[in-house]
C-alpha cells in the first residue's frame, strides 16, 4: 500500500544504508524529491543513484549530525535543490555494545552524540525551513530498545538504550512544541531488521533467529520495507491527527 | 486501490469513525460489511459503499457469529475485522449502575473479542488483519466514566492477548486508540460539556481539546486513515500495538500547557 508524497521534498539523515535507504527509495517511489544525507557521502550517493534508475529526484549530502555546522550545510542544499523541506527523517545511528566497566567515554559520547544529540542537531536546523514551508512532519528513529532492555546475549549496551529512551522523549517534546509550526513529530520503533545495522550480526543466521523466534509473534525477520512503510505513513497526510506517538514495527516483539 | 479483493468487517460501521471507515474502506477497493444497531444509518452507508449491512445488537451472543457468517455467505471470505462498536455511558466510582456497566463492558470489550473470535477461522485463512478502535481511556481516565474507561483499556489487553494467539496464525492485530473525535458520541459529550454554558458544539469541542497540541478534534476521516494503515499491508510487521491518533494529547501534562509561552489558549 502506497502513500503520496507528490510534490514534497523529504529530508532523510543515515539515507545511505539500511532502514534509511529504503525510507529514502520508498519516499521518493512515491513522489517525494530526498535528500540522502550520510555520514558516508559515497553511500549517499548510491541511495541517489537508485532513485535515479526508478527516475525519482533525489541528491546525496556528506552530513555528520553532530555538527551543527554540517546540518545547516545540508539544509541549505536541500533547500538550494529543491526548493523546501517539507519532511524530515531522523535516521541515522549507531550502537556499540560494552559492559559498563569497558565503556570508556568516548564511546559513550560517540553514541549518544550521534543518536540523541544528533537529531537535536539537525531537527533545529531543518525545523524553521519545515515551518516556511507550510508545516509538514518529522519522523524520528526510535527502537523497541527505547522500551525495553534486549539482553541479546550478553552484549550490554546502556550508551544506545539511553540514547533510544532520550528519542523517545525528544519526539514527546518535540511533538508539543513544533504543533505551534504546524510540524507533526512522531517515532517508529522498529524490532529486529535485517540490515547491517549491528556490527557482526547477522539476523538471519540460524542462531540469531532461534533467539528471536522465541519473542517474536509474526514468522520472521523484519525487512528494512516494513519499517519504510510505517516511516511513510506517518509522514503522509493520512496520519494528519498522529503526533507524539510511537510506533513499534517489531513484529509482536514489545506485546509479551 | 489498496484494499482491492478484500472483505472487511466494521462494527458500529453506521456512523462516525465505523462510517468512514467503510466509506474509505470501499472507496480502496474493499468489499464491506457493516454491523450496528440501528437500521437506517446503516443501510444508508450500506447503499453508499455497495457494501453488506447486517443489523443486530453486538450484545446478543448470536449476533457475531451471524455476522461473519453473512459475510462468508455473501463474498466467500473475510480478510478484515474492525471492532469499533461503542458506547460511553457515564457514571463515577460512586455511583455507576449495573446496567451501565454491564452495557458498556458488553457492547465494547465482550462484543470486540465475540466478533474477533467467530471471524479467526476465516482470518486466519485469508491471513488477515484485526484493528480494534479502543480509546486514549484505555491509557488515562475522565471523571465519570468507570465503565468507558475500564472497558477501553480492556480493548488494550484483548488486542495483545488476541495478537500473542495470532500472530503465529498469520494474522495481525492492533488497537487504535484516538481521543476526541467528531462523531455523534463526541457531539453527545460536547452537548454535556456545552450544557448551561451557552457554547456551540464548536466551542466545546475548542474547550475539550485546548490542551491537546494540535488543538482540535479529530475528524472520523482521519481516523479511518489510521484504520486503513493498520489493516493494510503497509503495516505487515506492525502487531499486537496500540496508535495513537490523539493529536499529542498523550505526550503532554495537560494541566501545564498553559503555561507554555507558544500556547494561544481556548479563547
Amino acid at each position: 500500500m502506497s502513500f503520496d508524497h507528490a510534490g514534497t521534498t523529504a529530508f532523510v539523515t543515515g539515507g545511505g544504508s539500511g532502514i534509511g535507504q529504503a525510507i529514502a527509495l520508498r519516499l521518493a517511489h512515491e513522489g517525494a524529491a530526498v535528500a540522502v544525507a550520510d555520514v558516508r557521502l559515497d553511500a549517499a550517493e548510491a541511495t541517489v543513484a537508485e532513485i535515479s534508475r526508478d527516475e525519482g529526484r533525489a541528491i546525496a549530502i556528506e552530513l555528520d549530525v553532530r555538527v551543527p555546522a554540517h546540518a545547516e550545510a545540508a539544509r541549505n542544499a536541500a533547500l538550494e535543490a529543491f526548493g523546501a523541506v517539507h519532511s524530515l527523517v531522523n535516521n541515522a545511528g549507531l550502537v556499540r555494545m560494552s559492559a559498563l566497566d569497558d565503556l570508556d567515554e568516548d564511546e559513550w559520547d560517540l553514541v549518544l552524540d550521534t543518536n540523541l544529540k544528533g537529531m537535536y542537531v539537525v531537527t533545529k536546523a531543518l525545523a524553521p525551513a519545515i515551518g516556511d514551508a507550510g508545516g509538514g512532519a518529522i519522523v524520528n528513529m526510535s527502537t523497541i530498545e527505547a522500551e525495553v532492555v534486549v539482553s541479546s546475549a550478553g552484549h550490554p549496551q546502556v550508551h544506545y538504550n539511553a540514547s533510544k529512551g532520550g528519542v523517545r522523549m525528544l519526539t514527546k517534546a518535540l511533538a508539543v512544541e513544533l504543533s505551534h509550526r504546524r510540524i507533526r513529530v512522531n517515532a517508529v520503533a522498529p524490532g529486529p531488521i535485517a540490515t547491517s545495522f549491528i556490527p557482526g550480526g547477522d539476523l538471519r543466521s540460524p542462531e540469531a533467529w532461534a533467539f528471536m523466534s522465541q519473542r517474536l509473534l509474526v514468522d520472521r525477520v523484519g525487512e528494512p520495507e516494513d519499517v519504510a512503510a510505517a516511516v511513510s505513513f506517518l509522514l503522509s497526510d493520512e496520519a494528519s491527527f498522529i503526533t507524539g506517538a510511537q510506533l513499534p514495527v517489531d513484529g509482536g516483539w514489545l506485546t509479551r | 486501490m489498496r484494499l482491492e479483493d478484500k472483505v472487511a468487517v466494521i462494527s458500529g460501521g453506521g456512523t462516525g469513525i465505523g462510517a468512514a471507515t467503510a466509506t474509505l474502506f470501499a472507496s480502496e477497493g474493499a468489499t464491506v460489511v457493516v454491523t450496528g444497531r440501528r437500521e437506517e444509518p446503516l443501510h444508508a452507508v450500506a447503499e453508499a459503499t455497495g457494501g453488506l449491512a447486517v443489523a443486530g445488537d453486538v450484545v446478543d451472543p448470536a449476533h457475531a457469529g451471524a455476522v461473519v457468517a453473512a459475510a462468508i455467505d455473501a463474498f466467500g471470505r473475510l480478510d478484515i475485522v474492525v471492532g469499533n462498536a461503542g458506547v460511553g455511558l457515564g457514571g463515577s466510582a460512586a455511583d455507576v449502575t449495573d446496567d451501565d456497566w454491564r452495557t458498556t463492558l458488553d457492547v465494547n470489550l465482550t462484543g470486540a473479542m465475540r466478533l474477533v473470535r467467530a471471524a479467526m477461522p476465516a482470518l486466519t485463512e485469508a491471513k488477515g488483519s484485526i484493528v480494534l478502535v479502543s480509546s486514549i481511556s484505555g491509557f488515562v481516565a475522565s471523571s465519570s466514566s468507570v465503565a468507558y474507561v475500564a472497558s477501553k483499556a480492556g480493548m488494550i489487553g484483548l488486542t495483545k492477548a488476541i495478537a500473542v494467539d495470532s500472530g503465529p496464525l498469520g494474522v495481525r492485530a492492533n488497537a487504535l486508540c484516538p481521543g476526541w473525535v467528531r462523531t455523534q458520541m463526541g457531539d453527545d459529550a460536547m452537548a454535556d460539556l456545552a450544557h448551561g454554558q451557552e457554547s456551540t458544539l464548536d466551542e466545546a469541542y475548542a474547550r475539550a481539546t485546548a490542551l491537546v497540541p494540535l488543538r482540535r478534534a479529530a475528524e472520523p476521516s482521519e481516523v479511518a486513515a489510521c484504520a486503513l494503515f493498520l489493516a493494510s499491508d503497509a503495516a505487515s510487521y506492525v502487531h499486537g500495538t496500540t496508535l495513537l491518533v490523539d493529536g499529542g494529547g498523550m505526550a503532554v501534562d495537560v494541566a501545564s500547557v498553559a503555561f507554555d509561552d507558544g500556547w494561544e489558549g481556548a479563547s
